[in-house]
């Protein structure tokens, strides 16, 4: 058996909230005094960003479909999903702390650019970088790309895999030493420790070096959401962090037993760090709470979550959202999404909801959802914390930055009363926050 | 002249990470990880910031050059780089290189389109279809394109990417079906405050100009000599003209190598300074790169051969730039150095880029003449280190600009577009009324 990692011995909680601004909730637009103008959604962005560092997050996380989802939700939307490496780096420059995960395609973007882009935000962020790696299933993004085409499911994986060894070894190209700076002699660096990479397959021909040193945490750190078969293989090995999400407590502690079997299994010493995302409607008290919650209900559009089910194979769209949930709408199979699927159905039957009560039930996809008090949200984060479901979560606050503002006032206090986290930052980078040490470059362990 | 051209010049700084000479890094003024360093591009941008300048421009390649004597060659992403800056400064243009060749257009719509949001309406696109193998082979391509394939991409690249942008404004979705690209969708980024990116072109073949003329709102020139100037200005305005838009719609800034100092030779002392710290060996791979002919083997001490200057050019593998070898060309043909004297030579007066070694003063006049000539909207000024000359530009070249009136004495627009617009229109074509300056926006 391997000896226990730091994380074991001194287990920290982690928090992560989604950076999408005017918040997770699709109807956010409608809350009254959200502005549509650009330069206020611009600041909703800046002030998310700044929320979440006051409130000693370990960082801020940007999801990108890399399209602008079905027709059927257009009427309803707000066009506000910003590319997230320029959106990332330009909030760099608004704060000081907080870990910058972006999303990046696999496999809709050269993997030489995809290293370039997330080294330069881990540089101008002085070491808060995260990738998170997607595997892009939809074929609404692959039609915004060209020719190349939706690549089957457990090729993705196939494929992530080469394009993830490929950006490390071009994260590697300088050795950390290699800039040696001598004015006297003109030499600014030494080229036998600057690295070709060289990579030559069917797939990727690849020469590199890319043009910049490692930055102040080494490589940014990777994030991973595949919930497959495939996926989850995936994400045991290569993922420093894993987003997911359970409705209960069971399925929960079930992922995270297997994925940190899988992991060990793999030899990793130290395990994925395991985030759940986190949907939630705060108040300073419970009545502020429901009254808030009353809020987020008004401003919910079901056409709008109906028009996003035809992407995993229900379509509901058009029937009354009084009546029952029409159960014959759902695919009875899926080759692409079945975990989405089943889950969905799970939500459809449990308690027979009406197609609306179903709809706003789907909002948190199938994760976790509290409404309440500080002292409740607190208590089921412990408890998951604490019963082998959760290393942290990934925030949802339906509008940000408001409701993150209230977690933040009276949620992470209460946290950090129990002894749960961190009371400041201990350290600079995202590889800090999270408790990870900065990966050897591989080329000097090869030395 | 009979009427002074009304108005004031545009200025803009070509940065190149720390400065066009390749032994700008040696400086003691400079840390040993400026170029990756947050601290020293926000510094960039405050001190362009102080001068108003109108856009501070980096260029890009994605390939690392040789990394033992130029620190230049470390590339992070400038469209990265100027988001980040973009949070530090409030209103000077930000213009960031990207390739045609080696993007997707629906991924770098949406990057520019995000980019110029978090600008507030600051960004622009610098568009160049990229020549060196290099890089290709970065991208799993064994050579790039030839010109004429990489400027058709390039071209059907650029009208994709604006399309994508006029989506995120209309709501309607883009159907493209063309030789190079399959697309059908939208962007789901709001218009910036400008509406969308501003476009920038640097090529000086004939497909680049008429790309210039076509699409292009400002064109990063080469220019030696001010009667080349003139000509290619006259060029490309016309260019833009017969695509039926209004000459003001493209603003033209030659590149300048720029030293100065308090005196001449005080500013020829330190070109000569930060050469020598350099190898030996720079200015003739770069000139042999640039002419596409292997200048060590010329004798030093004689004229170019004039069969050399003569030949025509192969353009179905020459990779140089067309705009680079002609404006050598022209000036070797004008003044016949030996190329011991020209490779000396350039170190003041530039090569490929005009250069400029002298006083504040005396770039001054250069600017107001070649500007009242009707040869420039402006200049793209590419200062040998920025971290000190950018201070001078600032607080000494700036402030003589503006005791001339030919600059602004703060900044009176808020995006870059309405920086360039509101700079001195076009001499010489009239007002034409009825043709679009600026791309409309709802």
């Amino acid at each position: 058996m391997t000896a226990a990692t730091p994380r074991e011995r001194e287990r920290e909680l982690h928090l992560l909230v989604f950076g999408h601004a005017p918040g997770s909730l699709a109807g956010a637009w409608r809350v009254p005094g959200v502005g549509s103008d650009v330069a206020s959604r611009r600041q909703r962005m800046v002030e998310t960003a700044q929320v979440a560092e006051a409130g000693l997050l370990d960082g801020i996380f940007f999801a990108d479909g890399l399209n602008f989802g079905p027709d059927g939700t257009w009427a309803h939307k707000v066009p506000d999903d910003f590319e997230p490496l320029t959106t990332t780096a330009f909030l760099a420059a608004a704060t000081e702390h907080l870990g910058l995960v972006v999303t990046g395609s696999s496999q809709f973007q050269a993997p030489y650019t995809l290293a370039r882009q997330l080294l330069s935000l881990d540089h101008l962020s002085g070491g808060r970088a995260g990738w998170n790696l997607v595997t892009s299933f939809s074929e609404a993004a692959a039609a915004n790309y060209g020719s190349r085409g939706v690549v089957g499911h457990d090729d993705r994986y196939r494929q992530a895999e080469e394009v993830l060894e490929i950006v490390k070894t071009l994260w590697d190209s300088f050795e950390d030493d290699a800039v040696i700076a001598d004015r006297a002699r003109g030499i600014h660096t030494d080229p036998s420790k600057v690295h070709r990479a060289d990579h030559h397959s069917e797939a990727f021909d690849v020469a590199g070096p890319l043009g910049s040193t490692r930055s102040s945490q080494g490589q940014p750190v990777i994030f991973q959401a595949g919930a497959s078969t495939a996926g989850t293989a995936f994400a045991a090995r290569h993922a420093d962090a894993i987003f997911t999400g359970h409705p209960t407590l069971a399925q929960s502690q079930d992922f995270y037993r297997r994925i940190t079997q899988q992991a060990r299994d793999a030899g990793r010493r130290t395990l994925p760090i395991v985030t759940p995302g986190l949907s939630f409607v705060v108040g300073s008290t419970e009545e502020e709470a429901q009254r808030y919650e009353k809020v987020v209900e008004e401003s919910f559009i079901p056409e709008y979550q109906a028009a996003w089910l035809q992407e995993v194979d229900i379509d509901v769209t058009g029937h009354p959202l009084d009546g029952p949930v029409p159960l014959d709408r759902f695919a009875a199979a899926s080759e692409k999404h079945h975990t989405a699927l089943a889950g969905y159905k799970t939500l459809a039957t449990e308690g027979n909801p009406s197609l609306r009560e179903f709809l706003y039930k789907t909002i948190s996809a199938f994760g976790l959802r509290v409404v309440g008090s500080p002292e409740r949200i607190a208590d089921e984060i412990q408890h998951r914390f604490e019963n082998g479901a959760a290393d942290g979560f990934i925030l949802q606050p339906p509008v940000a930055p408001d409701q993150l503002q209230l977690f933040v006032e009276h949620v992470v206090p209460l946290l950090q009363k129990r002894g749960l986290f961190r009371h400041e930052y201990s350290g600079s980078t995202l590889r800090d926050h999270l408790g990870l040490t900065p990966p050897a470059n591989r080329y000097t362990t090869n030395r | 002249m009979s009427e002074r051209r009304e108005g004031h010049v545009l200025l803009g700084i070509n940065v190149l990470t720390l400065g066009y000479l390749p032994a700008a890094w040696q400086s003691n003024l400079l840390h040993t990880h400026a170029p990756t360093d947050p601290d020293y591009w926000r510094r960039i941008g405050a001190l362009a910031e102080r001068g108003t300048l109108d856009a501070i421009f980096l260029a890009d390649g994605p390939i690392l050059g040789n990394p033992s004597y130029d620190a230049n060659n470390t590339r992070l992403d400038p469209t990265i780089i100027w988001s980040h800056v973009a949070r530090a400064t409030s209103q000077v243009g930000l213009i960031a290189t990207a390739s045609t060749t080696f993007n997707d257009p629906f991924e770098l719509a949406e990057r520019l389109l995000s980019f110029d949001v978090s600008t507030g309406g600051r960004a622009a696109w610098n568009l160049v279809t990229s020549r060196d193998t290099g890089s290709a082979n970065n991208f799993g391509l064994d050579e790039v394109l030839g010109r004429g394939d990489r400027y058709e991409r390039g071209s059907e690249f650029a009208d994709l990417v604006i399309a994508l942008w006029e989506s995120a404004r209309t709501g309607d979705d883009v159907v493209h079906h063309g030789r190079h690209f399959d697309l059908e969708g939208r962007l789901h980024v709001p218009p910036s405050e400008q509406g969308r990116p501003v476009i920038f072109q640097a090529g000086g073949s004939p497909q680049g100009r008429a790309l210039a003329g076509r699409v292009g709102e400002g064109v990063f020139a080469a220019e030696l000599t001010k009667e080349g100037a003139l000509q290619h200005y006259r060029e490309v305005k016309q260019n833009a003209v017969d695509f039926g838009r209004s000459p003001d719609a493209v603003k033209i800034l030659p590149g300048l190598l720029l030293t100065l100092g308090s005196t001449e030779e005080e500013a020829r002392r330190r070109v000569d300074e930060i050469h020598d710290l350099g190898p030996s060996a720079y200015s003739v791979l770069w000139l042999s790169q640039a002419i596409g002919h292997d200048v060590s083997t010329l004798e030093l001490d004689e004229p170019f051969p004039a069969e050399l200057l003569e030949a025509p050019l192969d353009v179905s593998t020459f990779r140089g730039s067309i705009g680079f070898r002609q404006s050598i060309f022209e000036r070797i043909r004008q003044s016949k150095p030996t190329v011991r004297e020209y490779l000396r030579e350039t170190r003041y007066t530039g090569s490929g880029h005009g250069g400029f070694a002298g006083t504040p003063e005396q770039l001054a006049d250069k600017i107001e003449d070649w500007f009242y000539s009707g040869a420039i909207d402006g200049f793209n000024l590419q200062p040998d280190r920025l971290i000190d000359q950018l201070e001078v530009i600032a607080d000494e070249l700036v402030p003589i600009l503006r005791a001339r009136g030919l600059y602004r004495h703060e900044y009176e627009t808020d995006t870059l577009r309405g920086h360039l617009q509101a700079s001195s229109p076009t001499p010489g074509f009239g007002r034409t009324p009825g043709l679009a300056t600026a791309p409309e926006f709802a």
